[in-house]
């Protein structure tokens, strides 16, 4: 019996042909695939730098053009200004004097009052802010007249100011009411009922934080020093005198007329404001150079308490 | 049928055909889908924060109309408000857009007017709010009668008439402070005072006033001129008439015949009580019956008869004649620009009211914006 060899199966390759056709054609698929997908990213991220830096600009512009907005030039409260930074005395609460139980002493009428609100503060009063108040000596509009005095002392209590006409005597039970010191003394024509600012003097710059990018902040005049400046929004571009940085600022008078001296800083009726950012260096498309977005947001503050 | 060459040969083996294109197909397409989500995630959320943007903006602008419509269309209602109360209303600026404006008189002179603007109100994705406020003055004309009856000219008071110089309060108002009393009757130094029953007839007595001697005199008052007060004139009367207040307990219905309701108690229209309009004739005016109250202004004479009863201030250009029963609280100026005399007679009766007159000047107040620190946002 003779025993028949095995058959071996055969073994079926691809050409070498066949490889090179299938690895080219791979290859081309492989790199317009990839192609897409770099594009598809780089656009991804082109978009989001377009985000943030057209979000950081809103913030910017809008907290400084909330804050400028219910300055009082004409009662000269912006302080100091040039085409890149501004200081000035800021409303950072109103109220209502609802007593006052000395010429040192005044009680303010409780927040969150349930029938119309009279005070609220958006920084709580602090010793060595200023509150101005206005005088009921005057006649008519023509003489009216604001007094300006230093806080000494805040506390606060429920059981003040109980019986004024301002505050409901049983819905506005237990809500907390402050007391303020006072120094110089209130004068006899404040009276309850007259209207109170709370000022404090704050200034918006450009700086630099660590990474060395450029950021607006914030900072207050408090206890007789500066704090330390609060990044808003960021970050801008570089900072420059001529108002060409990341933050420009320009004056103008009712008339439409640039005012750049502070001497004449009492005539400003509007604030142009303008801020600038550039994101990070990236392409667009394949194949494209590299470019920085860039962007600014202008708009033109009126001063409300400009007369 | 079987051919011979397919029998021929063994069985084709068949193979799984294992690839990978299809795998890297779809992982290339889930990630370019991802990528793509990505991006339109992106500006979709772009497209939201430009979106809410606007109507946070547009909440600002809805919260200052709301503000500034109150001062130029400020009502007497407001200036009527006693301290503490508070007039409120809501502003429909466009559909969906909307301000609460409220109104607080804070002491004499001074209002306080918020105004919370809300935009896109119903789309709960997109309302946004606004809260400022504004503070508002009012300046009052500032006149001070010196008498009951003030004349350039000679003035004679007969019969049974009474002018009484003693602060008078109009029966049944209320919130009336003390006033001091004062003259009954003062006229231009040289003028001719003939009072029948001086006791009784001229309580408070008789005043030659020097100021009366100015060029001006009679015709500025205080702060208001006689042009001004003529400018403001709420109703300018014609012919004569005979007017009565028209309304209901909660609303006034005005118009040329209605001069307020002077009146307190019963059988008086509440919803005109706080309204003192000013009165101007330009010729001559005569009364004989009804009521009002605010302030007449007469480029002419003025002549009442019968039982016409008035609450205020009276201007006259040319002499005054008061007649009948009639009966004033408040104060009358006559200039007597033509020469002819002023005469109060019969029964009636001309009392000084320093109340009436304040009502009649506060309600022509003025509104203004506060200087230097009117407006703020609230938060």
């Amino acid at each position: 019996m003779s025993m028949m060899p095995a058959r071996r199966p055969r073994r079926r390759g691809f050409t070498l042909v066949e490889l090179l056709v299938t690895m080219t054609i791979l290859g081309l698929l492989g790199t317009m695939v990839t192609a897409v997908m770099v594009g598809q990213q780089r656009f991804f991220q082109r978009t989001t730098q377009q985000m943030d830096v057209r979000r950081e600009l809103r913030t910017a512009i809008n907290v400084l053009s909330a804050e400028l907005r219910g300055v009082s030039s004409v009662a000269g409260d912006i302080v100091a200004f040039d085409r890149m930074s501004i200081t000035f005395r800021g409303v950072v609460g109103s109220s209502v004097v609802c007593a006052t139980p000395s010429r040192a002493l005044v009680d303010l009428a409780p927040a969150n009052m349930a029938r119309l609100q009279l005070t609220n503060f958006t920084n709580d009063p602090g010793i060595g802010d200023t509150i101005v108040v206005l005088r009921d000596d005057s006649s008519g509009v023509a003489g009216e007249f604001w007094s300006a005095h230093r806080i000494t002392s805040v506390s606060s209590s429920v059981t003040t100011c109980l019986v004024a006409p301002y505050v409901d005597a049983v819905l506005d039970v237990g809500k907390a009411r402050l007391r303020l010191g006072v120094s110089p003394n209130l004068p006899d024509s404040v009276v309850a009922g007259a209207p109170l600012r709370l000022l404090r003097t704050t200034r918006f710059a450009l700086a630099t934080e660590a990474s060395g990018s450029w950021y607006l902040g914030r900072s207050e005049y408090a206890g007789g020093a500066w704090s330390t400046a609060v990044s808003i929004a960021g970050p801008l571009n570089a900072a420059s005198a001529s108002g060409t940085g990341g933050l420009g600022l320009a004056m103008y008078d009712s008339l439409g007329a640039a005012v750049t001296a502070i001497a004449s800083g009492n005539r400003i009726s509007r604030i142009d404001v303008v801020a600038r950012a550039t994101g990070e260096r990236s392409s667009g498309v394949v194949g494209s150079n590299t470019t920085a977005v860039t962007d600014s947001l202008l708009v033109s503050v009126a001063l409300r308490n400009r007369r | 049928m079987t051919t011979i060459a397919q029998s021929c040969y063994p069985p084709r083996l068949v193979r799984d055909r294992r690839g990978s294109a299809l795998m890297f197909v779809i992982i290339a397409m889930v990630l370019l889908a991802v990528l793509s989500l990505s991006a339109v995630m992106s500006t979709m959320q772009e497209f939201r924060a430009g979106r809410n943007l606007l109507s946070q903006q547009r909440a600002l602008p809805i919260a200052e109309y709301g503000l500034n419509g109150q001062l130029a269309n400020w009502s007497a209602s407001h200036t009527a408000l006693a301290v503490g109360g508070i007039d409120s209303s809501n502003v429909v600026v466009t559909i969906g857009d909307t301000a609460k404006v409220a109104v607080m008189r804070l002491n004499s002179a001074t209002f306080l007017v918020t105004s919370l603007g809300r935009s896109s109100v119903g789309n709960g994705q997109l309302e946004s709010q606004r809260h400022v406020s504004m503070l508002v003055r009012v300046a009052s004309p500032s006149l001070t009668p010196g008498s009951v009856l003030t004349s350039l000219g000679n003035v004679a008071a007969r019969e049974s008439s009474v002018l009484t110089g003693q602060n008078t309060t109009p029966p049944n108002w209320l919130a009336c402070a003390s006033a001091r009393d004062t003259f009954a009757i003062s006229y231009k130094p040289g003028a001719a005072v003939a009072v029948q029953k001086p006791v009784s007839q001229s309580v408070g007595g008789t005043n030659a006033d020097p100021t009366l001697n100015g060029a001006n005199a009679l015709r500025l008052f205080g702060t208001e001129t006689w042009a001004t007060l003529v400018a403001r004139a709420n109703i300018r009367v014609s012919g004569n008439v005979n007017p009565s207040p028209v309304g209901s307990f909660a609303s006034c219905s005005f118009g040329m015949s209605n001069w307020g309701e002077p009146s307190r108690g019963g059988g008086a229209v509440v919803g005109c009580q706080s309204y003192f309009p000013i009165i101007y004739s330009a010729g001559d005016l005569s009364l004989s019956s009804g009521r009002g109250q605010g302030i007449l202004i007469v480029d002419g004479r003025l002549n009442i008869r019968g039982t016409f009863s008035f609450a205020g201030l009276i201007l006259v250009r040319d002499e005054f004649w008061g007649e009948g029963n009639m009966e004033l609280h408040g104060a009358v100026m006559s200039r007597n620009a033509n020469g002819a005399e002023t005469r109060v007679r019969g029964n009636a009766k001309l009392n000084y009211s320093a109340c009436a007159i304040d009502k009649a000047l506060s309600s022509q107040a003025v509104p203004s914006r506060s200087k230097h620190r009117s407006w703020v946002q609230l938060f």
